[in-house]
């Protein structure tokens, strides 16, 4: 198997109904867009053919890192079911206060065009399994498994 | 990263041909044994990870007897899909969103024609173009139906009664739907404004991953059951439609946030520990238990409504392309069945009558006869069971089963996936999945080359080998067999 430093690859041997993926990188913020990456990247062939006409901030407030990250990509598939909004780019602040997490995000997509975008599958849920955001050394990775 | 070779293989204990148990002594904190059933063949080829899920089941508070493995089971998150857990509601079991999946209900509906396939087949690429353009499928499909916020909400009290009362299907239909087409017990108070927003573009749209609509038709020689064939209006040459889907993004909402709130209160407040977080539950009769039903309920009926206004447009299909009303197409509900829910049931646990909340995930109830959970036009016979195989092969219709309380009365629902999506993306291309197909005579239509390729025939395992394993053990018998003759994918 190729390895990888930074970014993100999607695991073909787990959860096989559903979608798995490794996310690396050398801080949160690039952590948090590798994964609105993998995310999008699920639904559609190439990101680089989603224009950014449309953005949309939110604030998410989460207890600790990995919920932080469940609650991030559950927008992602709210703004998709609700507005048909898939992200090309994802900036980022994360900071923690006390005993919480906060992030910042700012999302600029397009919406969801078959004539124009490759689709691929809908995601359909975050899930918690085997879900991890953790640092190693000075590299942030975060696994995730999401539902199709 | 190899994920795979982490997981520990079981030595499993033989009971016979077809039933393999794993010990409770495999794992720490299994409250029950596993019992998994295949072939010793089948057995071998099963995915570590489903085993490795459904011990993580076992150690869950309450639950009865056994955790399952039915033969169509693979990797899923929390529970594998295919997995069987009973939890006795009097005894502190649990009631758990990831044994549930996110997508409530989600399902299997059938509908028969009077058609015979030498007359469907010159008008089939007509009807399928046609179902593809009126059943929004594939990434981010939504319906141009126009729902309210607190139309909603009433549908998701009502279910399929709803839909009926509107005018999307026929009175009928409700006696051919499993509970009648209502999960009564469901309360849209308990479920969040989030869930509302994702729904309500989405009643009458199909989805996308395996979610599916088929034409079928039964060859002379699939029929199995001819008594119940029969009585249930199937005969040789029949044109039949089958379709999968679910209650779409609010039925995934209604798990996530129920998720999230078992995570928050199930140690602190009920001392629950689990070994994977997507196993979050709490006791059926807490509070956060009670709600959680109660929102379920509200995700089995979305579900329901979508699949009835879907069967409705189908009927107005195939009635603009054949020119005749629905009626006079023997367009008759054969039966519409979940295989992602909880239902309460009574069952005897060592001679001892229980009331337990039966998890199925990825598991189709099989009633035998008699049994109060199957409505009454079909409870002499058992309670039909629809298992959708891949688009390339065929599907079944099978009844609940002399044996089927060896398994809560669950069955498969499926072949079960052998491979993922990028590994199935990676073998096959779409394009030439769908010559292929058309030569060997099925016309497809997905909204996605690459989506088409990932529900390839070799992605899933034989399922005729699936289901004659069910058959053999006396859980659910074949009634027939479907050819499918088009597809409209997600």
């Amino acid at each position: 198997m190729r390895l990888f430093i930074m970014g993100y690859r999607f695991l073909e041997d787990v959860s096989i109904a559903d979608v798995a993926f490794i996310a690396k990188a050398a801080d949160l913020q690039s952590l948090f867009k590798y994964c609105s990456d993998a995310v999008t990247n699920t639904m559609v062939k190439n990101i680089k053919d989603i224009r950014q006409n449309v953005k949309k901030k939110f604030h998410i407030k989460a207890k600790d890192i990995d919920m932080l990250l469940f609650m991030f990509i559950e927008k992602i598939i709210y703004y998709k079911d609700v507005y048909g909004l898939v992200f090309k780019d994802m900036r980022s602040r994360i900071k923690k206060k006390g005993n919480l997490y906060l992030g910042e995000f700012e999302a600029s997509g397009e919406k969801l065009d078959g004539m124009k975008h490759d689709l691929l599958v809908d995601v359909k849920a975050a899930t918690f399994h085997m879900l991890e955001v953790k640092k190693s050394g000075k590299m942030w990775s975060a696994m995730v498994v999401l539902d199709i | 990263m190899d994920i795979k070779n982490t997981f520990k293989e079981p030595e499993f204990d033989k009971i016979s041909d077809l039933v393999w148990e794993i010990p409770k002594t495999f794992k720490k904190k299994m409250n029950v044994p596993v019992r998994v059933y295949a072939t010793e063949s089948l057995l071998k080829r099963m995915d570590l990870q489903v085993f490795e899920q459904i011990t993580n089941v076992a150690t869950l508070p309450g639950i009865e007897k056994y955790a399952f493995a039915l033969p169509d089971s693979h990797a899923g998150y929390g529970f594998c899909i295919g997995g069987v857990a009973a939890f006795d509601i009097n005894a502190g079991g649990v009631i758990s969103p990831g044994g549930i999946g996110f997508d409530q209900n989600c399902g299997m509906r059938l509908v028969a024609t009077n058609l015979d396939i030498k007359d469907v087949r010159p008008k089939i690429k007509e009807i399928t173009d046609l179902l593809f353009k009126e059943v929004p499928a594939g990434v981010g499909s939504m319906s141009k139906l126009k729902i309210s916020r607190d139309e909603f909400r009433e549908l998701a009290e009502t279910g399929a009664e709803w839909a009926v009362k509107k005018g999307y299907g026929w009175e009928e239909d409700l006696g051919h739907t499993e509970l009648e087409g209502v999960a009564g017990w469901a309360d849209s108070s308990k479920i969040s404004e989030k869930a509302v927003s994702r729904g309500i573009k989405q009643m009458g749209t199909l989805g996308s991953g395996n979610h599916y609509l088929e034409v079928q038709y039964i060859k002379e020689e699939d029929i199995k059951d001819r008594y119940i064939a029969k009585k249930w209006g199937l005969f040789p040459g029949q044109v039949v439609i089958m379709f999968h889907t679910g209650s779409r993004g609010a039925g995934h909402q209604i798990a996530s946030d129920y998720l999230q709130l078992f995570l928050e209160v199930m140690e602190r407040k009920y001392g629950i520990k689990v070994v994977d977080r997507e196993l979050a539950c709490a006791p059926f009769q807490s509070k956060e238990g009670q709600d959680y039903y109660m929102a379920m309920g509200c995700g089995v009926n979305i579900s329901f409504v979508n699949r009835q206004i879907i069967l409705n447009k189908i009927r107005g299909v195939f009635s603009t392309v054949l020119e005749k009303d629905p009626d006079k197409l023997g367009m008759t509900q054969i039966f519409d069945i979940a295989h992602n829910r909880a239902s309460l049931e009574k069952h005897r646990v060592d001679g001892e009558e229980k009331e337990l909340l039966v998890h199925r995930k990825g598991s189709t109830g099989s009633y035998p006869p008699g049994k109060k959970e199957i409505p009454a036009v079909f409870r002499k016979d058992g309670s039909p069971v629809i298992v959708g195989g891949s688009m390339e092969t065929g599907s079944y219709l099978l009844v609940g089963g002399s044996k089927a309380d060896e398994t809560f009365d669950s069955t498969v629902h499926g072949s079960g996936r052998t491979m993922s999506r990028a590994k199935a993306r990676g073998m096959t291309e779409g394009r030439e999945l769908f010559k292929k197909m058309l030569k060997n005579g099925i016309y497809v239509r997905s909204a996605s080359w690459s989506g088409l390729a990932e529900e390839s025939g070799s992605s899933y395992k034989d399922i005729d080998e699936v289901v004659d394993i069910v058959d053999s053990a006396g859980i659910s018998k074949k009634v027939c067999r479907f050819t499918p003759v088009s597809n409209v994918k997600g």
